[in-house]
């Protein structure tokens, strides 16, 4: 009767043993969903969110390289645009030295070729600006006619779409038309100027107007830097705000799944002492029987 | 009138019964471990006192001592309770076994983590909606799917699994139940034959009470015994397994819908008795694969149908690079059989990450659409997204294993304790069997010398002549 008593203490002892060291060899307060049936909920639900937040974060990564290809690109854009219309305001009034002309001219169809060339910039085999027709190259040149013309997606829906956060999406610029078009349309305004260039007797005045035009196409991819520049900020932030909250999120997951390694490794040693103690006393209380004080 | 012969009688008595209390003693020491085994004592009493002289004068000599029976030490009314307690803590130890089984397919560190896959799952969506015409990101797209399908299907068979082995478990603890029944019967007889001869039939009462209890802990039963000392089992049905008129022995039958085994009586196959079986190891079982794992089952189908609809809602609604032809995303109807469409894994620029033509290939609404899905409220009749539902399943297997896990503790407490009960009136002490056999042996030793005083006396007597 006393040995079951005794053996069933032990048995208790030690799963109570067996868990504590369970929860310091797993550094883990909760091994299975029955140590706590709500708090491995939660668990899940924390895990769930920082793989949604780690995906948030390379989304943004992915725009950041997106809009710094953008910013790079329609900056060397206006360089040579800057120039153009510099070198069509240097031949404003020129006719008599027509080499000097013809040189301009020749510069203006290359910065035309470079500004196709720009305009037509591809991130992984991906064309940056030509809407959702990413695999069409935006602006085609008409050797015949010697026009640069806008192929690519032109709808409303041209501009790309990001995800960065449970419900929050920026659309990062991708119309070329609107970019290279949308107040004057450079490739028109090179053109017409290289063109005037050409000819044995330019008209100043349209030169004059080509190089207003190219100003303003200039200021208006100003506009969209500045816009690029904001959504640069934006997403700067959203991936400070994403690293903070999957911190918070890990601190609420560690708080309740992962153990208190003091704490455990207390309860452990307590526990030994326990079990020892018990064993201890259990062989004192065994060993005795009236048989030892006979005789 | 007593006589020298009667004083030799007197000691003969003492003599024999107390040998015969040292045999029983003895008896005791050596089942001092036996499980089951009820400590015995001698009953001794004075034997018929004789008149003191043939005149009638006051006072009656006695003539000794007789052992008038042996007895076991025990409480009646206990077995009732501990085969009681028996059949609880079977219950909930069989259901504890199979759920801690089933906890295993939920744990997401050491199971199939259907939690993370589902996430790998819809961030394959967000890359993929950042580079729609992306063939990497559909080909990682159609991995995690298959993932996703694979370990619903892994999830499902392992709860399948776990419920066929419960099945085969009923089975087998129905012939234990028929065996010990078997068993039981045989005791009776055995029983019956020596207490109609007016014995104790001690040890056969202890064999019985053991396997009583072995009995209740399989299956909730009702006991009785009658003044020939035969015991009556009856099932929770009114039938009786052992007794006078038995219905006869259990037995399993196939279901035709499940293919499971239920439970009937051999005498009446027809009759299924599952509802019937209130406690002990059958019941457990019979909760785990009829009701629990049924449950947990029917969430997992119900996670996988509702996420494989409103996918292919979706993804049938959009277009891929060159494909408008509306295709399903996931083909299946539930957990078991849920699989990616296999017309996608053999062509990824069917993956429809495309609302409509006109934005092939760049257009990324339907991608960021179905990314979405994993935070709409679809579950529980709109209440929850898919992942909280499955959290939810994951909580309540939890709490069906903590239940059942406090429930076998406290059952074990419930038997440990009168166990302890039973030990303290029926259990065997060492040290009282010692003292005991002190007593017995004085009082043997003492009855000798009444024996060899008795002789002196007679001798005396004859030198006298």
């Amino acid at each position: 009767m006393m040995a079951d008593t005794v053996l069933g203490n032990l048995f208790r002892e030690q799963e109570v043993l067996l868990g504590a060291q369970e929860r310091v060899a797993s550094q883990k307060q909760i091994n299975r969903p029955s140590d706590d049936p709500v708090g491995s909920g939660l668990v899940l639900q924390y895990r769930r969110m920082q793989a949604v937040i780690e995906q948030y974060g390379n989304n943004v990564q992915m725009g950041q390289n997106r809009v710094e290809l953008i910013e790079t690109t329609l900056e060397a854009v206006s360089d040579q645009v800057t120039l153009a219309r510099k070198l069509a305001e240097e031949q404003v009034g020129n006719s008599s030295d027509a080499e000097l002309r013809l040189t301009a001219a020749e510069q203006v169809d290359q910065i035309r070729t470079q500004v196709l060339q720009l305009a037509n910039t591809r991130l992984d085999d991906r064309f940056l600006f030509s809407g959702r027709a990413t695999d069409t190259a935006p602006f085609a040149l008409d050797t015949l006619a010697d026009t640069v013309s806008y192929v690519g997606d032109n709808s409303a829906q041209a501009d790309f779409r990001l995800t960065i956060g449970q419900g929050v999406e920026v659309s990062i610029p991708a119309n070329g038309q609107e970019i290279f078009a949308g107040a004057e349309d450079i490739f028109d305004a090179l053109k017409v100027l290289k063109d005037e260039l050409n000819l044995a007797n330019p008209d100043s005045a349209v030169i004059a107007t080509q190089a207003q035009r190219l100003e303003r196409a200039v200021q208006h991819l100003q506009t969209v830097r500045t816009k690029e520049g904001t959504l640069t900020g934006r997403l700067k932030l959203q991936q400070q705000q994403l690293e903070k909250l999957g911190n918070t999120f890990e601190e609420m997951r560690a708080s309740v799944e992962d153990a208190d390694m003091a704490q455990v490794i207390v309860e452990l040693q307590m526990q030994q002492t326990v079990y020892q103690t018990t064993i201890q006393t259990a062989a004192k209380l065994i060993q005795p029987t009236l048989i030892d004080f006979l005789k | 009138m007593s006589t020298i012969n009667g004083l030799l009688n007197t000691g003969r008595s003492a003599l024999l019964s107390h040998q015969l209390a040292i045999s029983v003693t003895g008896h005791n020491i050596a089942n001092a471990n036996t499980e089951g085994y009820t400590r015995q004592r001698v009953v001794l009493e004075a034997s018929q006192p004789i008149a003191y002289t043939s005149t009638g004068s006051p006072g009656m000599v006695g003539t000794g001592v007789q052992a008038e029976s042996v007895e076991r030490m025990q409480d009646q009314f206990l077995l009732g309770q501990i085969t009681g307690a028996a059949s609880e803590l079977g219950r909930w130890q069989a259901q504890q076994g199979a759920m801690e089984q089933v906890e295993i397919v939920f744990n997401e560190s050491s199971g199939f983590g259907l939690d993370s896959a589902l996430s790998d799952y819809w961030n394959a969506w967000q890359d993929l909606s950042v580079n729609p015409s992306g063939n990497p990101e559909r080909q990682v797209l159609v991995s995690k799917a298959e993932i996703l399908a694979s370990t619903f299907n892994e999830a499902a068979n392992q709860l399948q699994t776990i419920q066929q082995d419960t099945d085969l478990l009923i089975t087998s603890t129905v012939d234990e139940v028929n065996r010990i029944a078997d068993q039981i019967s045989d005791l009776n007889a055995k029983i019956q034959t020596v207490q109609r001869s007016g014995q104790n039939a001690n040890d056969y009462l202890d064999q019985r009470d053991q396997l009583l209890h072995e009995l209740a802990s399989r299956i909730d039963i009702t006991s009785t015994v009658d003044d020939d000392g035969v015991v009556t089992v009856t099932l929770g049905d009114g039938h009786q397994l052992v007794g006078s008129t038995p219905f006869g022995r259990l037995a399993t039958t196939t279901h035709a819908a499940t293919g499971m085994q239920d439970i009937v009586w051999d005498s009446a196959p027809a009759t299924v008795i599952n509802a019937d079986i209130g406690s002990g190891k059958l019941h457990g079982l019979l909760e785990v694969r009829d009701t629990l794992i049924p449950g947990d089952l029917g969430r997992l189908d119900t996670l996988a149908g509702t996420l494989m609809t409103e996918v292919n809602t979706l993804h049938s609604a959009g277009v891929g690079l060159n494909d408008t032809v509306g295709r399903v995303f996931f083909t299946g109807t539930g957990a078991a059989d849920m699989a990616l469409n296999p017309e996608l894994a053999a062509d990824v620029s069917r993956i429809a990450a495309a609302a409509d033509a006109t934005g092939v290939p760049g257009d990324n609404s339907n991608a960021i659409a179905m990314a979405n899905l994993a935070f709409q409220l679809t579950m529980d009749g709109n209440t929850t997204t898919f992942a909280g539902y499955y959290q939810a399943t994951v909580s309540s297997v939890g709490l069906q294993v903590q239940e059942s896990k406090a429930y076998t503790d406290h059952s074990q407490t419930l038997a440990d304790y009168l166990e302890s009960y039973r030990q303290s009136i029926s259990g065997v002490s060492l040290d009282e069997e010692m003292v005991h056999l002190v007593e017995f042996q004085h009082a043997y030793d003492a009855a000798a010398k009444l024996i060899s005083i008795v002789d002196e006396m007679m001798t005396t007597i004859i030198e006298m002549l």
